[in-house]
């Protein structure tokens, strides 16, 4: 009964999704369209001659109406077809998967450095509760979450240039044979856009920790727990921390999709080869068929994590995986 | 010049940066610079050449396709400069000499060249290089839409005579000097490896075989691309062990890269602002080298019908000039840009031959720009305001400091500006060739081509240009016959009169106000010798006589 249930989640889960990567398809097209551009001017070069223009135009579609050319691209992308990328001149879906990994370490890395940093600093400034300790990580995970991903980017770079000049942290180290750098090289390139990338949200997982960790705290149970002398690090991090962790995950979950908006401005600050400036190179050149296809991709990677975490979710809460309060209980989408 | 960079005001640079995004120049020496070989702070080499080492050059955009026969742009240019070679090349004293070819004679009628090749010149890959090579070069550009393509219209034959020795005959008269034009698809490919290929998905696209000063070794997307001496050089065979072109988007990035020591030299930067420049300048790390800009900085008219149908007043003469004298372009130059932007006037750059430097602009004189325009007709309102016009704009290469302050000098003499800004694809689309009939924006600020030659920024004000290339619309009969008779006249002094004939009209009704050039300046750490070798024209880089330092 129990898995049935979650089967049917998962499959209305499944359907709102494709509901909304129509939505985002019709909304990315519209932009691109609405932002003006010609893409035959990318794809020929300016020398083209007004009659060169006109005659990719025809070729490509972009003279029939915008309706019937969005029904087209949808057609092509039901087929797993993203077209050709107008300016690396092959197919979008290579050119993404080039780019992909690089922007999933770079977020994997900024992820895994936003929730380490982030909870243990919620979890020592709970444990410091009342205390200056506490205060400190409040004020500090406040002034990291305020700060852009570009300003601390920036703010990296020139504090290597004034003090480890040699560090080398821009782009991805040197590539060998297949593409990628050394390990080694890869990891030295990898902590400044990690950090850059991740801080932000260190702040805010940061918050959302000390925030559940207190209001666990001084719950019955833990009074319970304190009055039966248990010792107050089992206490923090075996009670209270599992029951704070409910919406620390979900906010971590939900969180993600920023981590793709945030990597746009930090590859390109760091110079990484990623989704990011693909993104920010389509758009500078009205690349259509390349934006349309990073933006799919990245809606499905998205939606793809929040039904993860929604199901990680469930598998937390003893009260859903019960088979109580799905829907009441369903992480926010 | 080749249409691809004689872009008429379409922000073609805006792509480097993407770009893209640059940089572009100087002040207190701007009387010395732009009418000699590249000026620079302390550019000049220091002792031996020495033999070794790698060049880390910061630059702003990766091009992505690395064949001008399929895609060309101006990221594209000063890297494959360093792997390719062309039939001529100019020199970095601004002369016009053999590369690929030793020497070239014309017809008397200029209907047909023949070049005389080099001798013994291999690939990269080792295959010998010949006429063969050039022919089927010649032959497969003019039948692809790049720039070049254009320029050898009027191509009817071309021909290996022999084995070092190629004929190319042309249905109308052609100067040899388009053989040298820094577009990216006059450079010759080997036929060994492409002929009976298709050319838009070559490997050749992104592992490009030449026979320039460097050879390709390796190419990472969005990061690098890596060059390597190359001992069988037709040429000064360079110094370097290797070349890197380091990808660095980010203009802030590059700088700190190149304090941090991580980069030895950041080119072709115009997105670089006049701060970061001034900085850069003062710091004695670093040498500049301000090399002669192609690039215009001007406004230009739009005297396109949908133009003049929407304000009447850019069909009066009165009016442009009144502009041009309510505009403080001293001011500009060497307050606003710091001496980055070099003053000239007319549509040739200070540095090029065809440049009448007689010919003055209209004095900055506010007074006299009220008296035209009471004598127009336009009279000031009870808000002091005469009419009201829009300046559109891309936020680049200095536009985004000197499009306010143009507003604000209009504004006193009782023009009021709205600005218009907007990337460089949305500016085409909206503001400049406007295909939705949205392109009858007044004004615009933007870049024009002025150089090498008079001949190259014929496009931007021939009639019978693309409407790109010519894209505010001037149409004046007598210009687009100087530029005929200016492109073909073998003889220097006369050809020089007729461009200044022509200056002379374009000036006298004033169709665009030209502010100067402006450049993007090289910027190497002290180690790096010999910069000014670079090249005299900003694009046209080759690094094969730099060296570093022990």
């Amino acid at each position: 009964m129990r898995a049935r249930r979650i089967l049917l989640r998962v499959a209305g889960r499944i359907g709102q999704m494709a509901v909304l990567l129509l939505l985002v398809v019709l909304t990315v097209f519209a932009l691109v369209h609405m932002a003006g551009g010609d893409p035959a001017n990318l794809y020929l070069g300016i020398g083209a001659s007004a009659e060169q223009v006109a005659a990719l135009r025809s070729q490509m579609g972009l003279d029939r109406p915008l309706p019937e050319q969005f029904l087209r691209m949808l057609g092509q992308l039901l087929r797993g077809d993203f077209g050709m990328s107008l300016g690396y001149r092959q197919p979008v879906a290579d050119v993404i998967l080039q780019k992909l990994p690089a922007t999933l370490l770079l977020m994997g890395a900024g992820y895994l450095f936003a929730v380490v940093v982030g909870v243990t600093a919620g979890i020592i400034g709970a444990w410091g509760q009342d205390t200056p300790l506490e205060t400190a990580v409040r004020v500090g995970s406040g002034l990291v979450y305020a700060q852009p991903e570009f300003i601390v980017g920036i703010l990296i770079l020139v504090l290597v240039t004034a003090f480890v000049p040699g560090l080398p942290i821009v782009g991805m180290g040197e590539a060998r044979a297949g593409g990628w750098p050394a390990p080694g090289d890869l990891l030295l390139h990898l902590i400044g856009p990690a950090i850059a990338l991740g801080i932000t949200r260190a702040g805010i997982y940061a918050r959302m920790t000390i925030a559940a960790m207190l209001s666990a705290l001084n719950q019955d149970y833990i009074v319970t727990h304190r009055a039966a002398g248990f010792g107050m690090r089992r206490i923090v991090l075996v009670y209270a921390l599992r029951n704070a962790m409910l919406p620390i995950v979900t906010t971590i979950g939900i969180e993600i999709r920023f981590l793709f908006a945030g990597a746009v401005l930090t590859e390109v600050i760091f110079s990484w080869p990623g989704i990011g400036r693909l993104i920010f190179d389509g758009i500078l050149n009205r690349d259509a068929p390349l934006i349309i296809g990073v933006f799919f991709i990245v809606a499905v990677l998205t939606m793809l994590i929040n039904l993860a975490t929604d199901l990680v979710y469930a598998l937390l809460d003893p009260r859903i995986r019960a088979g109580e309060g799905i829907d009441a209980g369903a992480a926010p989408q | 010049m080749n249409d691809q960079s004689s872009t008429d005001c379409t922000g073609d640079e805006a792509q480097i940066d993407s770009a893209r995004r640059d940089f572009m120049l100087a002040t207190a020496m701007a009387s010395l610079w732009g009418l000699a070989a590249p000026v620079a702070a302390q550019s000049g080499a220091q002792g031996a050449p020495v033999r070794g080492g790698n060049l880390n050059v910061g630059y702003p955009a990766d091009p992505h396709i690395f064949n001008g026969y399929v895609y060309e742009n101006l990221p594209q240019y000063p890297i494959m400069h360093n792997v390719m070679s062309k039939l001529l090349w100019w020199d970095a004293k601004g002369a016009l000499v053999g590369d690929l070819a030793e020497k070239w004679t014309q017809s008397a009628d200029l209907k047909e060249i023949t070049f005389s090749l080099r001798r013994g010149v291999k690939w990269h890959d080792g295959q010998p290089f010949s006429a063969d090579d050039v022919v089927w070069s010649l032959q497969t550009v003019q039948k692809t839409p790049q720039s070049f393509a254009r320029f050898l219209a009027a191509m009817t034959d071309v021909r290996a005579l022999d084995a070092n020795t190629v004929r190319v005959t042309f249905s109308a008269p052609t100067p040899a000097t388009l053989f040298g034009y820094y577009v990216g698809s006059n450079v010759i490919l080997p036929k060994h490896l492409l002929a009976g290929s298709d050319l838009k998905t070559s490997p050749f696209n992104t592992k490009p075989v030449g026979t320039g000063p460097f050879m390709w070794r390796q190419y990472t997307p969005d990061q690098s691309v890596v060059l390597a001496r190359n001992p069988n050089y037709h040429g000064v065979v360079p110094h370097l062990d290797t070349l890197t072109f380091r990808f660095t988007p980010n203009p802030s990035t590059a700088i700190l890269q190149l304090q941090a020591g991580s980069l030895d030299m950041i080119s072709n930067f115009r997105g670089l602002g006049v701060n970061d420049l001034l900085t850069l300048a003062k710091d004695p790390r670093f040498n500049t080298v301000r090399i002669n800009s192609s690039i215009f900085q001007r406004i230009c008219f739009n005297f396109r019908p949908e133009g003049l149908a929407k304000h009447k007043w850019l069909g009066d003469v009165r009016v442009r000039r009144a502009i041009a004298h309510a505009i403080d372009r001293e001011t500009i130059a060497n307050r606003i840009m710091n001496g980055y932007l070099e003053l000239s006037w007319g549509p040739f750059a200070r540095a090029n031959p065809a440049n009448d430097p007689k010919i003055q602009a209209p004095a900055f004189d506010p007074a006299r720009a009220n008296t035209l325009l009471d004598e127009a007709g336009y009279k000031r309102g009870a808000d002091g305001v005469r009419f009201t016009s829009e300046l559109a704009y891309i936020p680049y290469n200095g536009t985004d400091i000197i499009a306010p302050a143009i507003a604000d000098m209009l504004g006193r003499v009782g023009i009021k500006i709205n600005l218009l800004t907007a990337d460089y694809q949305a500016y085409l689309a909206k503001y400049w060739l406007g295909p939705n009939g949205q392109g009858d924006v007044a004004m615009a600020l933007n870049i024009g081509v002025a150089a090498p030659t008079g001949d190259d920024t014929r496009p931007n004000y021939d009639s019978r240009s693309q409407p790109r290339n010519n894209g505010s619309g001037v149409s004046i009969p007598e210009v687009d016959r100087l530029f005929d008779q200016g492109r073909i006249e073998p003889d220097p002094v006369k050809q020089r009169a007729i461009y200044s004939r022509l200056q002379q009209i374009l000036s006298d009704q004033v169709v665009n106000v030209w502010l100067g050039t402006t450049t993007a300046p090289n910027v190497a750490a002290k180690r790096v010798q010999n910069l000014a070798s670079i090249g005299y024209w900003d694009v046209l880089h080759r690094f094969n006589e730099v060296w570093i330092s022990a």
